[in-house]
């Protein structure tokens, strides 16, 4: 029954009234302000003061102290324990961001290729790690890598090795589980650009006589160099800001820059160093995650 | 009649492609199943496979209160960060929805910095600031940060959360009488609710999952769940961190369903631990 009389005049009249009051329905801009405050109070100011910090002098009992100096960032240039710090820190990224990428790959070729049900079971396998804790997933990897854990075992019994491989405390244990932190990150970038690969042109190449190899080769891994440079690029800056991971598996002999701030701050509490440091670590991961948001924006359309 | 085409019909999901993404695979899973099935074991340590079977280690971790209060502490703060994100970040999200301004960009990315910026740098710079206001180790300094934190997660949700919303159910309503309140409150935020909840989900398990903040800026009354067990483990390994481990474990389990059902796996790309 179509809605006459009165109450169609009724919301006549509303709608011209909403027309001329109330359009368009935004939020006010100051919804924003509680939450522009907590960042501004709690994130922006104490990054500043940490920056403030760095170049501050060293005053052992108070932290910190004026006048205004370079000597934290000079010492970090001029002793050679923290640049070989930097030198293991951006190795083990190197090496970690490599590796995620050569495993993640195939995986996200196979994600991006199925659908439906088995689709969303082969995300979860994958994207389940990811909320398990830090401590949780370094913990497994060192029952796993114990000199008498069931990884050497396996070595030893296909004769792959004759002595146990030692994996803890060292760096190829922190490798390991920083690749397993990471490989989430790989898989999920790769696999988001991959599905943007129109399948129009694989065909055509097909079409062409191309063998799979080469159609691999020539259009689907060059269309997806975004995602790998992009997903490796967040692993590497993921990897070399890790903490827990090289605290517990490195049991102190893996020296990474994380470890040598968390040490200043907390045991030494030379507040200045811990600050020079971070930034040394900050620049470093920023300049690597505006990175991937400048290749994002520089990525191609698809045709 | 002709053949339809010359070439062999692509073969993408090869035999070899299915073994390699198999060992991948083995190597993501496998160290969760050691860790649920090693909190089983009979032995006094460590041992996969386990031997034989055993609750007793079950019995020995939730008999003790240190562990049993850190874990209702971290709840605790799992559950108010999560609120606070929650009322904060949607007030944000339906703010920058409709947002009539330049700049857009750059507030999300203002929201998303603080998970852009390695947590021991921002532990750090955090520990310099409140150790100015004398606040280092009291649970609000904690709830704090975990909020700056769950905030930045929340936000990647919660825009396009909202951004995806048609302005014209929200017109409707009101031009059915429905006061600006009202059409929030029963239109917009039920439009939402898959946000809410994936938001909801991340700041939870971000919270409950996070020990750097912790161990920096954190005090003797603010020992969390993940930091007692990071302790524990640094001096004995025996089958009780199993069963501590398992608990994470459970945890994710649950939220990769959650996540499944309300906005889909693809969500999740995260910052810096």
């Amino acid at each position: 029954m179509p809605v006459t009389g009165e109450p169609m005049r009724q919301v006549e009249g509303r709608i011209s009234l909403w027309r001329t009051r109330m359009e368009p329905a935004t939020y006010s801009p100051l919804l924003l302000l509680p939450a522009v405050l907590l960042i501004l109070i709690f994130f922006v100011v104490p990054s500043l003061w940490l920056l403030l910090v760095s170049f501050l002098t060293y005053k052992p009992g108070q932290f910190y102290a004026f006048p205004v100096t370079l000597e934290s960032y000079h010492r970090f240039v001029a002793v050679s324990l923290y640049l070989s710090a930097l030198q293991i820190t951006v190795a083990l990224g190197m090496v970690v961001t490599v590796a995620a990428v050569v495993m993640g790959y195939p995986v996200a070729y196979l994600l991006a290729r199925t659908s439906g049900r088995s689709k969303v079971l082969l995300l979860a396998l994958v994207v389940f790690p990811f909320f398990v804790s830090i401590v949780v997933r370094t913990y497994a990897w060192m029952a796993l890598l114990d000199e008498n854990g069931p990884i050497n075992h396996f070595l030893l019994w296909v004769r792959l090795i004759r002595m146990p491989v030692t994996f803890l405390n060292d760096p190829k244990g922190v490798a390991i589980a920083l690749i397993y932190a990471g490989l989430p990150l790989v898989i999920l970038t790769i696999t988001t650009s991959l599905g943007h690969i129109s399948r129009v042109l694989e065909e055509a190449a097909y079409t062409l006589g191309a063998k799979p190899w080469q159609v691999f080769l020539r259009v689907t891994l060059p269309l997806s160099a975004p995602g790998v440079i992009g997903g490796g690029l967040l692993v590497f800056a993921l990897s070399i800001s890790a903490f827990v991971t090289p605290a517990l598996m490195g049991g102190g002999k893996v020296l990474m820059l994380t470890l040598l701030i968390n040490q200043q701050a907390l045991s030494i509490l030379n507040w200045p160093f811990a600050a020079a440091m971070s930034f040394v670590l900050l620049v470093l991961t920023v300049t690597v995650t505006t990175l991937v948001s400048v290749l994002r924006l520089g990525q191609p359309r698809y045709y | 009649m002709a053949k339809r085409g010359a070439t062999a019909p692509p073969r993408e999901r090869s035999f070899a492609l299915l073994i390699v993404c198999g060992l991948v695979y083995l190597f993501l899973i496998a160290p969760m199943i050691v860790v649920v099935s090693t909190s089983f074991t009979k032995t006094a340590y460590v041992v996969f496979p386990p031997e034989g079977f055993t609750l007793h280690w079950f019995a020995v971790a939730f008999s003790s209160q240190a562990f049993l209060k850190s874990m209702v502490l971290s709840l605790e703060l799992a559950v108010l960060s999560t609120l606070c994100t929650l009322v904060l970040g949607i007030a944000s999200a339906l703010a920058l929805g409709r947002w009539q301004f330049g700049g857009r960009d750059f507030l999300v990315s203002f929201f998303l910095s603080p998970i852009l910026v390695p947590t021991v740098v921002y532990a750090i710079a955090l520990l310099q600031f409140f150790a100015a206001f004398r606040t280092l180790g009291t649970f609000t300094s904690l709830l704090i940060a975990h909020t700056v934190l769950g905030l930045a997660y929340a936000m990647r949700i919660l825009v396009p959360a909202t951004v995806g919303i048609n302005t014209v159910m929200e017109e409707a309503a009101m031009v059915l009488g429905a006061t600006r309140l009202q059409a929030l409150w029963r239109v917009v935020l039920p439009l939402m609710r898959g946000g809410i909840a994936a938001a909801s989900i991340f700041a939870f398990v971000v919270s409950l999952d996070e020990v750097v903040m912790v161990i920096f800026i954190g005090g003797a009354q603010t020992i969390t769940f993940p930091l007692r067990l990071y302790s524990y483990m640094a001096e004995r390994f025996d089958p009780v961190v199993s069963v501590y481990s398992s608990l994470f474990v459970v945890v994710a389990v649950a939220v990769v369903f959650a996540l499944a059902r309300t906005v889909g796996l693809e969500t999740v790309t995260g910052g810096p631990e």
